[in-house]
């Protein structure tokens, strides 16, 4: 008894046998792509199919209803191989450039990754890619499994390549796996391989088959291992990943778990609309929970030792997910960029000092950060809290300038992004920065402010301050909470705190 | 130049000329050609004959209507086209002049 196939070869039906069905699909699969580039290649793979259809018909009678494999060996003998009978001008071959080289060596066919699914362990990505480079699988297996203790990038690495590399589908592109040339003879010699492959079994015995595989080996050992390893990094990063989305976790966090501003908060004031912050906050958790769930699932699996019936749906599932995750990510991306397209600035000369021959800077009590924070540690970092209707973002920068005449001048730079030109001349123009002046002392506030509504723009406070040749500066003991380098002098800068220095020329000396 | 190439290229322009030739007495379907071509030991397998048609209609030379068969898909019936009626004319002279071009030179040679 054997199992026949109906195949519609130009509009006959025709039963045939499944080994001759294999044999003809290869034959045709091969002629296309002979005459993929060909000019009519169509037309062409049309009439001979039409010729095939008519051959067949004279093979069958009443008691010869299926066409079987010598019918289509006879069949491929009249018609001839593509390779034999289509001219080197009509084939897809890269005639002219290979044409010079190949007299010296063997045409090496086009190689082209795909995933080895006949020797899979998950998905053939690994065995797929060893194929391309030619090397054992084993060795980009373990650099995968390398990866993955690396925070789980292998896996995501292993998701990506698995929805880019695609599956061969037929022998053809199996040959191409190997960068074999794609002909007869090795597509029948690839042929008889899939035949008596144990992978393509049929689904029960397959299954079985992987079972007892895996069972005893050293294979098994580590599938498990690394199973657990999946379930574990599953599990730890969805903590993480409640945590961010759901609890209080903080951006900007110190030691003694102080936040000054929340995931939550900050995506309220970057985002335009509550809707695009949604959105966002949708992105990340579709991204990030895809890997997880796939890990969760892969790693019981790998675990179980039992083969989940719905891999496929599965899989495709957390690919959509993760897409998705993507899409929007990239979406919001763009159209929060386009927020940040303008920039601005404006300029307020403050005070002008010149009763005096040094003046004394220093940096305002600090209501809000100062409790929770020792400035020397956040030297670096910007600190943003969000209150009900404005937001305070910590530090200004001071710069120390040489004056161009012989009055000392405060001057401030707001700056800001926005959409347009306007709109960040606005958002800067809202910046309110305080500096207190008390004779020759003057005060710098810690922070500014900009509306809650302004949303963060890049808005930031430069302060400059010039002194003349010859008088003096001295720096309070909190100002290093928000000093800035002069510029291109290297040395000043933490120390100078608590420190006189007179301007001579365009540098800052030491006083005494 | 590699012999191969040069072997395939007169092929494939005398193979031409042949079916021209068979289709400027009659219309034939392919099979019909390819018995012809057969007979004369042009060619051995059947599918060198469909890209040849294809290339010879697309160029204008040949053209083709559908008949149904009794004993399978329809049939395409070539015929020459009036281009390629004149086209086989020039191929005839082209023909006689190149054969006895050859057969002089190739004498010439044998009798040294």
């Amino acid at each position: 008894m054997k199992k026949t196939i109906s195949v519609n070869i130009s509009g006959f039906i025709f039963n045939i046998e499944e080994d001759a069905y294999d044999v003809m699909l290869d034959y045709l699969n091969t002629l296309k792509e002979h005459l993929k580039k060909t000019e009519g290649g169509e037309e062409i793979y049309a009439d001979i199919e039409s010729r095939i259809a008519e051959l067949f018909q004279e093979r069958l009678n009443e008691n010869k209803q299926v066409i079987n494999d010598v019918d289509t060996s006879e069949v491929i003998a009249i018609i001839g191989k593509p390779e034999e009978y289509l001219f080197e001008d009509e084939m897809e071959t890269e005639s002219e450039t290979e044409a010079t080289e190949s007299e010296e060596f063997e045409y090496e066919g086009e190689r082209r990754v795909f995933r080895d699914t006949d020797n899979s362990v998950i998905g053939g990505v690994c065995s797929g890619i060893a194929r391309y480079f030619d090397v054992d699988p084993i060795l980009i297996r373990l650099a995968f499994a390398l990866l993955f203790f690396g925070f789980g990038t292998g896996v995501l690495l292993y998701i990506i390549l698995w929805i880019i590399i695609p599956e061969p589908k037929n022998n053809a592109d199996r040959l191409r796996m190997h960068g074999k040339p794609i002909n007869m003879e090795n597509l029948k010699e690839q042929f008889q391989k899939v035949k008596g492959n144990p992978k393509r079994k049929k689904n029960a015995q397959k299954t079985a088959d992987f079972a007892r595989e895996v069972g005893g080996n050293f294979f098994g050992v580590f599938g498990k291992v690394l199973g657990f390893g999946m379930i574990f990094f599953a599990l730890f990063f969805s903590v993480i990943l409640i945590s961010i989305a759901f609890g209080n976790f903080g951006i900007f966090t110190d030691e003694d778990g102080y936040n000054s501003v929340t995931v939550m908060e900050f995506s309220n004031i970057v985002f335009q609309s509550s809707w695009i912050s949604f959105f966002a906050w949708l992105g990340i958790v579709f991204v990030s929970l895809a890997p997880i769930i796939g890990m969760l699932v892969w790693g019981v699996q790998l675990v179980s030792n039992v083969k989940n019936k719905f891999a496929k749906a599965t899989n495709w599932t957390l690919v959509s997910i993760f897409s998705v995750g993507w899409i929007i990510l990239v979406l919001v991306g763009i159209y929060t960029a386009r927020e940040f397209s303008d920039e601005a600035e404006y300029e307020e000369g403050l005070y002008n000092i010149s009763n005096t021959d040094i003046i004394y800077v220093d940096v305002l009590e600090d209501e809000y950060f100062s409790s929770h924070i020792d400035f020397e540690d956040f030297e670096v970092m910007e600190l943003i809290q969000v209150h009900d209707d404005f937001v305070l973002v910590g530090y200004p920068e001071l710069s120390i300038q040489a004056s161009p005449d012989t009055s000392y001048h405060v001057i401030t730079i707001y700056s800001s992004r926005g959409i347009t030109g306007k709109s960040a001349v606005r958002k800067a123009e809202n910046i309110i920065y305080d500096i207190e002046k008390k004779n020759n002392h003057i005060y710098f506030s810690p922070y500014y402010k900009f509306p809650k509504e302004d949303k963060f723009r890049g808005q930031t406070v430069e302060v400059i301050v010039q002194v003349p040749t010859g008088k003096k500066i001295s720096f309070g003991p909190n100002t290093s909470r928000i000093l800035n380098r002069l510029d291109g002098d290297r040395d000043l800068d933490y120390d100078r705190v608590n420190k006189t220095y007179e301007m001579r020329g365009k540098r800052l000396i030491l006083a005494d | 130049m590699k012999i191969e190439n040069t072997k395939q290229q007169m092929r494939k322009g005398i193979l031409e000329y042949c079916i021209l030739t068979i289709l400027s007495h009659n219309e034939a379907y392919p099979s019909e050609i390819i018995s012809e071509l057969k007979a004369s030991k042009m060619i051995v397998v059947e599918g060198t004959l469909y890209p040849l048609l294809t290339r010879l209609k697309n160029a204008g030379l040949l053209t083709y209507r559908w008949e149904e068969s009794v004993s399978g898909p329809p049939r395409k019936y070539y015929t020459l086209t009036e281009d390629g009626e004149s086209f086989l004319a020039d191929l005839d002279t082209t023909w006689e002049e190149l054969a006895a071009a050859v057969e002089t030179t190739r004498r010439k040679r044998l009798n040294k």
